[in-house]
């Protein structure tokens, strides 16, 4: 009982401010609610649920999000992997390595994905490669990237602390007994990484779910192709339709749950040894 | 440590002082926010603020050029309940939705008749909604067709009628020029239809509620997209574009359908001597132009909203309607203007833009507008892909889904 007067107070206040918006867009979503003209305000049950979820525009969102979060992932992982590598055998440039190497990061990721849109567009990729108006695709592409570029060193450094727990005389032992590169990945190290490899993955992977700035940077109407967080973003704050939006926001923190849920069993960490 | 509580006092009391116009005995300052138009507004705001004698003073704030900037950032605010805006230039295209979701304060009773008396009838029809007036109407721009020097005659047109469609592109393509179609702030493509639908004797909604009727997959709508479908084939310009008018400029310029402020557009500053006006082009027998002007709005939440409504009648006062038509090129909405001595010698596009106010087509006044200027945008652009076989049901389609608040 005295523990729980010491976990009240964050308790309250996770309460505030979790519970009490997640509710309150709840409750919203149940509305047809146009933040112009709220004499057209009315309660309509799971309407909004059913308009969105039978909706082909949707589901366009959900597989464009999907397929943007599983590239930057093992994209990130991989150089990811090959930058936590390259700097664990570093000696004398590792105190400054390590701060480059977060650089990115630091950055705002409205400026980042700026600064990838306009190479694309304007910029020196557009000038290398030779291309010629990409279209909201091809620069919903590069923001990406541009994310990929800007998340790869926190994943780095992640992978970095799982591989630092790698133990030598383990490794030694296993270059001892003649296991192959490949064996001693498998037995050795990638146990060793497990718990870092997940916190990277959910990390980068809900990361990447909630990330707006780029798309809604290339947003152009009549896009066939829009990510989750624009279509929410969209018709929340540029159609105004309350209610429409709300139900939007609460299915894609549906799915980050899911997301989450399939996620952290899937890299939970098996003893292979 | 001291150091720190001696700042926040001064912070404080700074804070509890408030504003200049705040204090006892003060001027009180109201902020005007003013559009992209073309009017000198600091001027006016002096003019005004030295014939309130000291009653108020008005500042001008800038809002953005692109139209769903400036929409956006306007509903954000005044749905906040922001009390920083007194005054506020308001299109016409947004004052039907703003009028719904309450944001504008009332008009007060006194004033409704003076500010109603002489108004052009689309202007008035553009400032009131359900029955009420709800801002002050300012200025109507209607598009006309600009061309230059006596390049109509050229091309074999008649400019004392209505100049249809297939004779205007027929001279265009006759003579190697282009016909350039504005669009000022973004809102270039939904006017244009509009008016284009309108023009075919069709609507593109009727009524105000989520119930509103769509007309686009009609005659109208279809004859719209014909219209845009021969621009296209025929390649006599880009459509809609923000570059029209330096386009017009260049040495393949033709004809410009713009608004009659345009004129006095810095980019059209080397041809402008040239440029004469004609009624926008026609779909049928008669020619509906694109209107769209400005509105003097007081947002519910103004803290002053006497002296907004005063310095309203100083800006929409006779003397200031001079160098609105006379220097900015607008067109008043009090239609007397066109008549002052000092406005027709420098207005010589008057009695076009006069017939084009009363027969013109202003937006739609349904609170979802906005939403169909999207809807049509996506459906609509590129323009090269307009056909008169699937647009209008696509849009139409588009265009019920905003207006019914569904995803599409």
């Amino acid at each position: 009982m005295r523990g729980w007067r010491w976990l009240a107070p964050a308790i309250v206040v996770l309460l505030a401010v979790t519970a009490w918006p997640v509710g309150r867009a709840i409750w919203t979503s149940l509305s047809t609610d146009p933040a112009t003209s709220p004499g057209d305000r009315s309660f309509v049950g799971v309407d909004n649920y059913v308009d969105v979820l039978t909706t082909r525009t949707w589901w366009i969102a959900v597989a464009a999000t999907l397929a943007i979060i599983t590239v930057m992932v093992v994209l990130q992982l991989l150089l990811g992997l090959a930058f936590a590598a390259a700097l664990r055998r570093m000696t004398v440039l590792w105190p400054v390595a390590r701060v480059v190497v977060l650089l990115p990061f630091a950055l705002l990721a409205v400026v980042s994905a700026v600064v990838w849109r306009d190479a694309v567009t304007t910029g020196f990729a557009a000038a290398w490669f030779r291309l010629d108006d990409l279209g909201p695709v091809g620069q919903l592409v590069a923001v990406s990237l541009g994310e990929v570029w800007r998340g790869t060193g926190i994943t780095a450094v992640i992978l970095l602390a799982g591989l630092l727990r790698v133990s030598t005389s383990l490794m030694a032992s296993a270059v001892a007994d003649g296991a192959t590169a490949w064996q001693r990945f498998r037995r050795v190290v990638l146990p060793a990484m497990a718990p870092a490899i997940a916190v990277a993955v959910v990390y980068r992977a809900l990361d990447a779910l909630r990330m707006l700035e780029g798309p809604l940077l290339v947003d152009q109407p009549g896009t066939d192709v829009r990510t989750v967080p624009v279509l929410v973003w969209d018709t929340t704050f540029s159609r105004f339709e309350l209610g429409l939006g709300a139900a939007m926001s609460v299915l894609l923190l549906v799915f980050a749950v899911l997301l989450a849920a399939a996620l952290v069993p899937l890299l939970r960490v098996r003893r292979t040894v | 440590m001291r150091c720190a509580a001696a700042v926040l006092c001064v912070c404080l009391a700074a804070g509890a002082c408030g504003a200049d116009g705040d204090r006892p005995g003060a001027v009180p300052t109201l902020t005007w926010y003013v559009g992209p138009d073309r009017v000198d507004a600091p001027a006016l705001a002096a003019t005004c603020t030295e014939q309130a004698g000291g009653a108020y003073r008005i500042a001008v704030e800038q809002l953005p050029t692109d139209v769903t900037t400036r929409h956006d950032l306007l509903v954000r605010r005044l749905r906040a309940a922001d009390d920083t805006i007194d005054l506020l230039s308001l299109d016409t295209s947004f004052t039907a939705e703003f009028a719904a979701a309450g944001f504008l304060a009332p008009v007060p009773r006194g004033k409704v008749g003076a500010l109603r008396a002489g108004i052009a009838q689309t202007a008035r029809a553009a400032a009131t909604y359900d029955g009420e007036l709800v801002v002050a109407p300012w200025f109507m721009d209607p598009q006309v067709l600009w061309s230059r020097g006596n390049l109509a005659e050229r091309a074999g047109l008649d400019t004392t009628q209505p100049i249809s469609w297939d004779d205007l592109v027929a001279g265009a393509q006759r003579l190697g020029v282009t016909i350039q179609v504005q669009d000022r702030d973004g809102s270039g493509l939904s006017d244009w239809v509009n008016a284009l639908v309108s023009g075919g004797g069709g609507s593109i909604v009727t009524g105000a509620g989520r119930d509103a009727e769509v007309g686009l997959a009609g005659d109208a709508g279809r004859g719209a997209a014909s219209t845009v479908e021969l621009y296209e084939e025929s390649q006599v310009g880009p459509g809609p574009s923000r570059d029209a008018l330096s386009a017009f400029a260049a040495p393949d310029g033709g004809f410009l359908l713009a608004s009659v402020s345009a004129v006095a557009d810095p980019a059209l500053a080397g041809v402008s001597g040239d440029m004469v006006a004609t009624a926008y082009p026609a779909v049928g027998d008669t020619s509906v132009a694109p209107l769209a002007g400005v509105g003097l709005a007081v947002p519910k939440h103004a803290p002053r909203t006497d002296e907004s409504w005063a310095a309203i009648e100083c800006l929409t006062s006779p003397e200031l309607l001079r160098p609105l038509m006379a220097e900015a090129q607008h067109g008043a909405s009090r239609l007397a203007t066109y008549n002052d001595p000092a406005v027709k010698g420098a207005f010589p596009q008057g009695e076009v833009a006069r017939a084009a106010v009363k027969s013109g087509a202003t937006a739609p006044a349904t609170p979802y507008w906005f939403q169909v200027v999207r809807a049509l945008d996506e459906t609509w652009r590129p323009t090269a892909g307009v056909t008169q076989d699937t647009t209008p049901d696509t849009s139409q389609a588009a265009v019920e889904a905003a207006i019914e608040g569904t995803l599409r």
